[in-house]
């Protein structure tokens, strides 16, 4: 049976809440803490073997000092922005669906001030 | 005709743009130049990043990073393209203060790229202007502190470039 429920788009929560959370400095037991998880079910949520919740992510995000939204990837299809072969060369597996997602969102309204 | 260093590189984009003032301006300097800089969440390890394609240049920022650390690969990766230097695309890691100078091979383009940043966030005369030729105690942290502020860059970006001036005085 294919599965429906999109379990890419978890995936890639998943990866960004762990990102954050160890650009946090924080442990999976620190956030499990702080959002009265488990450890364990923080773990499932990061590998996006468990669909968070949505009021999950809003007690992650505020856990880790960021907006809810920082940690969706965007609508669009993935294959709309194609990533230069020359920029994925130069990264990890693990950083490419982030880096995807980045790109994805270019052309937004998210330009530096100074 | 002899290669122009990053520092000159640095001083003559301040020039074309007449900026004297501190701290320097670098999104503003990157969007004069035509580069899009744009800011959003990325991998932990990574500050930032350059795309070059036909005719037009992109500039991803770390949005998890400091916002001094943000300018700093703002400024580095304007580097790379001030410079003309030839790779297509540069996945930025951050600066490794310690290794910088140990660096070989393929991390000359990024040392480089480095050098410009810092000469175009902290530049020579400005810091001249600031402490004089007496240069700066390192132990003293609050001066430190609020002249980092000045430029806003990191304490260990200063610190690095008032070695790198000879203007760092330590006990």
């Amino acid at each position: 049976m294919p599965d429906d429920r999109n379990p890419a788009l978890y995936r890639r929560i998943g990866e960004q809440i762990a990102s954050v959370r160890r650009s946090r400095g924080k442990p999976q037991s620190g956030l499990a803490l702080a959002v009265g998880l488990s450890r364990t079910s923080v773990a499932n949520i990061e590998k996006g073997r468990h669909r968070i919740q949505i009021h999950t992510l809003y007690a992650i995000a505020a856990a880790l000092g960021i907006e809810p939204a920082e940690l969706l990837p965007p609508r669009v299809a993935r294959k709309d922005k194609p990533m230069p072969k020359d920029l994925e060369n130069k990264l990890k597996a693990d950083e490419k669906s982030s880096v995807s997602d980045f790109l994805s969102k270019l052309g937004g309204d998210n330009d530096a001030q100074d | 005709m002899p290669k122009t260093s990053p520092e000159q590189a640095a001083s003559a984009l301040l020039q074309e743009f007449r900026i004297e003032r501190t701290p320097v301006a670098v999104a503003d300097i990157a969007k004069k130049r035509g580069v899009k800089v744009s800011v959003g969440p990325l991998p932990v390890d990574i500050s930032g990043f350059l795309i070059r394609e036909k005719g037009s240049a992109i500039i991803a920022v770390n949005s998890l990073h400091s916002s001094t650390r943000q300018r700093f690969t703002i400024a580095h990766e304007l580097g790379h393209l001030e410079m003309g230097h030839p790779a297509k695309s540069d996945v930025y890691r951050g600066l490794n203060f310690r290794n910088e100078k140990s660096s070989q091979g393929d991390d000359e383009l990024e040392i480089e790229a480095n050098r410009f940043a810092a000469s175009l966030l902290m530049p020579e005369g400005r810091i001249l202007e600031l402490v004089g030729s007496k240069g700066v105690d390192l132990e003293d942290e609050q001066r430190i502190q609020s002249l980092a502020k000045k430029f806003e860059v990191s304490p260990q970006a200063l610190i690095f470039r008032l070695i790198n001036l000879r203007l760092a005085t330590q006990h």
